[in-house]
C-alpha cells in the first residue's frame, strides 16, 4: 500500500491530514522542489498546492522520470493557470502544438 | 553526406535489405505514434475536464473551511485537524499504454471517507462540511494525479518516438536509398562498359577474319 503526500502553505492544506494524507509545509517553490526530490516510491501521489508549484519544466521532468509518485497540482482559488500551463507544456512536447486550444500564452 | 560505398552486388543486397527493414520500422513507429497521440489527447482532455470539476469541489470545501475558521478561530481549527491518526492507503497497479508503463491508482477501502478526528463541541459544523467535501474530492484527486502522470509519461515517450521517426524518415531512409541508387547506377555502368568492350572485341575479331 502506498501513501499520499500534500504540500502547501502552512495552515492551508491541514484538512488533508484529517483524510489520512501526510502534510508537508512549504512557503516557496524552491522548498517544494527540494521536498519533491526527497520523496521515495512509498508515496503514490504527491499533491502540490498550485500557488507553490515549481516551474512546469521541473514538474513534467520529475513526473516523466519514474512511475511513482504521481505529482499533481492541487487547485487553489488564487491561481488556476499553473496546472493548465503544465498540461499545455506536455501537449506541446508531445504533438508540437496546443491543439486542444487550452488558450493562454 | 555521401558515404564511401563499395559498388558490389553483395553491398546492394545488404543496403536493399536494410532499407526494407528501415521502411518497415518507420511505418510501425508511425502507426504507434498515431495511436499514442490519440490516447494522449483523450487523456489530456479528460484531465482538463476533471480538473475544472475538482476546482469547484475544492473551492467549496475551502469556503466551508474559511467559514469554520471565522466561527471558531484559526487556532482551534488547526488544533482539531492536527489530532488525526488516519492513514490513507492508495493501491497501485502497473498498467501499460502501448508499451509505456503508467500507474493505476485507487484509494483503498473507506480510507477517504470523512472521519472527524475532533470533538464536535469546540468545532463548527462548517468544518464537518468542508471535510466531507474534501473526502468526496479525494478519490478524484488521486484519479487526476494518475491521469496527469500518464499524460506526462506519454508526452515524454511521444517526443522520443517523434525523434526516432524523423531520424528514420529524413536521415536513414534517404541515405540508404541514395546508396542503393548509387550502386545500381555503378553496376549498370560497369555492365554497359562490359558490353561495349565485348562489342569492340567482336568487331575486331570480325575485321581480322575478313582480312584473312
Amino acid at each position: 500500500m502506498y501513501k499520499a503526500a500534500v504540500i502547501g502553505r502552512p495552515g492551508t492544506v491541514e484538512a488533508f491530514r484529517a483524510l489520512g494524507a501526510e502534510v508537508f509545509a512549504a512557503t516557496n517553490p524552491a522548498e517544494v522542489e527540494e521536498l519533491l526530490t526527497s520523496f521515495t516510491a512509498d508515496y503514490a501521489i504527491v499533491l502540490i498546492s498550485e500557488d507553490l508549484a515549481p516551474a512546469k519544466e521541473v514538474l513534467v521532468g520529475l513526473n516523466s522520470k519514474q512511475v511513482l509518485p504521481a505529482i499533481s497540482l492541487l487547485p487553489v482559488e488564487v491561481s488556476a493557470e499553473r496546472a493548465l500551463e503544465k498540461l499545455r507544456f506536455s501537449l506541446e512536447k508531445a504533438v508540437g502544438a496546443d491543439i486542444l486550444g487550452l488558450g493562454g500564452e | 553526406m555521401q558515404q564511401t560505398v563499395n559498388a558490389t552486388r553483395m553491398q546492394l543486397t545488404t543496403f536493399r535489405r536494410r532499407l526494407k527493414i528501415a521502411e518497415r520500422g518507420h511505418k510501425l513507429l508511425k502507426d504507434k505514434q498515431d495511436e499514442m497521440v490519440k490516447t494522449f489527447l483523450q487523456l489530456a482532455r479528460e484531465s482538463h475536464q476533471l480538473r475544472s470539476r475538482l476546482q469547484q469541489q475544492l473551492a467549496e470545501a475551502s469556503r466551508y473551511q474559511q467559514l469554520a475558521a471565522l466561527t471558531t478561530g484559526q487556532e482551534v481549527l488547526q488544533h482539531a485537524l492536527m489530532l488525526s491518526n488516519n492513514q490513507v492507503e492508495i493501491s497501485y497497479r502497473p498498467s501499460s499504454i502501448l508499451g509505456v508503463s503508467v500507474p493505476e491508482l485507487e484509494v483503498e477501502g473507506s480510507a477517504a471517507k470523512a472521519s472527524f478526528p475532533y470533538g464536535f463541541a469546540e468545532t463548527s459544523g462548517n468544518l464537518d462540511q468542508s471535510l466531507t467535501r474534501l473526502a468526496e474530492a479525494f478519490p478524484l484527486l488521486v484519479k487526476l494525479a494518475a491521469i496527469e502522470k500518464a499524460v506526462d509519461l506519454l508526452a515524454d515517450e511521444l517526443e522520443r518516438i517523434r525523434r526516432r521517426v524523423n531520424a528514420l524518415e529524413h536521415i536513414l531512409i534517404p541515405r540508404l536509398q541514395q546508396n542503393v541508387k548509387f550502386i545500381e547506377m555503378k553496376l549498370d555502368e560497369m555492365e554497359r562498359s562490359n558490353i561495349v568492350r565485348l562489342m569492340k572485341i567482336n568487331e575486331q575479331r570480325e575485321k581480322s577474319q575478313q582480312t584473312h
